[in-house]
């Protein structure tokens, strides 16, 4: 499989670069510092002799046809797509400054569903095509604390439903995560109301199943039912709730 | 992600649990947020928090976990050098660099220490008399200051700050790379022997006329009512040797979560003496092949040693005595641990061989280590035992003692005093700061 993996450079999409580069697939890795994405470039390529390109983009910045050129250019027969970036602010919880909006619908939504249009074509083409989406449960159901965050989430994940509708007769997969609490910067080492997930533990379980197709899952597992408990819970009660931890 | 700079408030002990506090503690994951420390604030790098001194916190520093700075940069296998990131640990450098055969020389008693903690600590393995020890492998070094921004450092470009900076306990900044000699892998076995001496004083000795022929060499010694009066004991010794071997010991050694000790002290003055009796009786005459890693990194595969020691924690004091004085002192130290009946969890040496400098753990002469359990009593047997060490022209191992205070270092290391002012040329703000730092008025 040859990969591109956008949001590599950290947490969540820095662990599954290295599981993908750990099964020998070659990997594109797109995150926005080049001083993050070449010494992680450098180490798979030598840990496991697997040809990485990378590119430093700025999500809140994109030009998705260049990118899908410059994609291709390197490699041409790219099959598998991860889109893991997200971004989050403490202050997502009432007005927000207009570029702090504009870049939590960026980098969480609209550049991942433009990123994914500019290649649907060439995975559409490919033998066994995949588009990987990561959410995340803050989206289940709409509360007062990162507001934008969980509705960007919320749309990358219904417009992740929509492609595995359009698509569901093509050899292109479309998977979709919901992922709970994890141990990533995107938390800042603050306590999390139920248990934070090693990164890496979910990146396995994404690794593992790149052949299934499965629609939406949660990650971990468990959360499925908490999220079940969330969506019904009746408005009365769910008002009072206040989960106190960023998005993740 | 999360934009502020200093992070939450965490827990935080040295590995013996003798030094503790909370602190703030960030946990970069990009080197954006790395380097946007500021440069008025305290601050102190960690690696892997297995320090057995408080080295990497402090109450009023903010703690830059450097778990994700983990990266191998390069590999130049003609020049055999490796380029890492200053948080890769040697558990995890181990595999890919046995897969080319190679390895890093010098290794300590735990493998979850990282590049960094090797550098800061200025380690040494179980051969420092033929390898040397950490500062001989490093040719150059990546280093952040938030006043000097970053400065790349080896032999030739800022020299001094180089030399400040291996065995600096991470004083002069954050480590964020470092270019390492490598060595030929010696095999992937290792041949070990363990070989009964009568006494601390034979095991010196015999090392004396061994330590050349072997890869490596210390001793253990059961210094208790049941050891006699001189510590009976056994030479460990180890030739590598080819061929693989089944177990994989980087795979399957436990994470050692120092922080959750046992609540009770199952190692204490009652049970140690018939602990050390019983290993004795079952480890001398011992003679096997272990894999590489089991024998490199002993402590690897019992985490359950460092919670025996309960809630208190225990103290290693290490000194190194040069070879004129070994006999002598050794006489002092046993005469001392009679008279106290003072317990310990382990007693060891090794040979040393190199110079002394600044306030490194380095020179000629025979180190002798110690493991305690923290009591008040160990503290006070400690103190007459700094004053022995002082005497016979011994230094202590600052980066593994947490009890040791600013005058007793003062007064064994002769370059104390140049060190400190050597380190506040180079950084008149002195925000690198820890409770070693503190405690040794650095």
């Amino acid at each position: 499989m040859k990969a591109l993996v956008i949001g590599a450079s950290a947490g969540l999409g820095r662990a599954l670069a290295q599981q993908l580069g750990a099964s020998g697939h070659e990997l594109y890795l797109v995150a926005s510092d080049q001083r993050d994405l070449l010494p992680l470039a450098q180490d798979l390529s030598l840990r496991y002799g697997v040809t990485v390109h990378c590119a430093a983009i700025d999500l809140a910045d994109l030009d998705p046809d260049a990118l899908r050129h410059q994609v291709l250019e390197k490699m041409p027969s790219l099959s598998a797509l991860f889109y893991v970036a997200g971004c989050a602010f403490n202050q997502d919880n009432g007005p927000v400054p207009a570029v702090v909006a504009d870049r939590l619908l960026k980098v969480n939504f609209t550049s991942g569903a433009r990123i994914i249009n500019a290649f649907l074509d060439h995975l559409d083409a490919q033998p066994r095509g995949l588009v990987v989406g990561i959410g995340a449960v803050a989206a289940v159901r709409a509360r007062g604390d990162n507001m934008i965050y969980a509705a960007a989430k919320r749309g990358l994940e219904f417009y992740c439903a929509a492609l595995r509708h359009r698509y569901n007769r093509r050899p292109l997969t479309v998977q979709f995560y919901r992922v709970g609490y994890m141990l990533t910067s995107m938390l800042g080492g603050s306590e999390t109301p139920l248990p934070a997930a090693a990164p890496e533990k979910i990146a396995a379980h994404i690794v593992a199943h790149l052949e299934d197709d499965f629609g939406m899952r949660h990650l971990p597992g468990w959360w499925y039912w908490v999220c079940l408990v969330l969506k019904l819970l009746p408005w009365t009660i769910f008002k009072r709730l206040s989960l106190e931890a960023p998005g993740r | 992600m999360s934009e502020s700079s200093r992070g939450p408030l965490r827990h935080f002990t040295c590995v013996g649990a003798y030094e503790r506090c909370q602190a703030a503690c960030m946990e970069p994951d990009r080197y954006r947020a790395l380097l946007a420390l500021p440069a008025n604030k305290p601050v102190i790098a960690m690696g892997a928090g297995l320090s057995l001194a408080g080295a990497g916190f402090s109450p009023d520093a903010l703690t830059v976990d450097m778990r994700h700075f983990n990266r191998i940069l390069d590999l130049d296998q003609n020049g055999m050098t490796l380029h890492v990131e200053a948080g890769a640990t040697l558990a995890s450098l181990f595999p890919f660099l046995a897969d080319r055969g190679l390895m890093i020389a010098v290794q300590p008693g735990h493998p979850g220490i990282t590049i960094g903690g090797c550098i800061a600590g200025n380690i040494h393995g179980k051969n420092q008399y033929r390898i040397g020890t950490f500062a001989d492998l490093v040719e150059g070094i990546r280093l952040f200051h938030p006043a000097h921004g970053i400065l790349d450092l080896d032999r030739q470009r800022h020299a001094d700050v180089f030399e400040l900076t291996v065995g600096g306990c991470g004083l002069t900044g954050i480590l964020l790379s470092a270019r390492i000699r490598l060595h030929p892998e010696a095999g992937r076995s290792c041949l070990v022997r363990h070989t009964p001496v009568a006494g601390m004083q034979e095991a010196v000795q015999q090392m004396k006329g061994q330590q050349q022929h072997e890869d490596f060499m210390y001793s253990w010694h059961d210094v208790t009512p049941f050891g006699g009066s001189s510590g009976k004991g056994f030479l460990v010794s180890g030739r590598f040797v080819s061929g693989t071997h089944e177990r994989n010991g980087w795979r399957n050694h436990p994470p050692l979560n120092h922080a959750s000790p046992w609540p009770l002290p199952v190692f204490n003055g009652l049970t140690l003496p018939i602990i050390n009796g019983i290993y004795r009786r079952l480890k001398q005459g011992y003679a096997g092949t272990e894999d590489l890693f089991t024998s490199l990194f002993p402590f690897a595969i019992m985490p359950s040693y460092f919670h025996a020691y309960g809630p208190r924690g225990f103290i290693e004091h290490q000194v190194l005595i040069p070879d004129a004085h070994i006999i002598d002192y050794l006489e002092r130290f046993l005469a001392l641990a009679h008279d106290f009946r003072q317990s310990f969890g382990m007693v060891s040496l090794k040979r040393f061989r190199g110079e002394r400098k600044l306030l490194r753990y380095s020179g000629d002469g025979f180190s002798v280590g110690l493991h305690l359990p923290a009591t008040p009593k160990a503290i006070r047997f400690l103190a007459q035992l700094d004053e022995i060490d002082t005497q016979f022209n011994g230094i202590a191992n600052i980066i593994k003692d947490s009890r040791l205070s600013a005058s007793v270092v003062a007064a064994q290391f002769p370059e104390y005093v140049q060190f400190r002012e050597r380190l506040a040329t180079f950084d008149p703000g002195r925000i690198f700061t820890s409770m070693l730092s503190r405690r040794l008025a650095l």
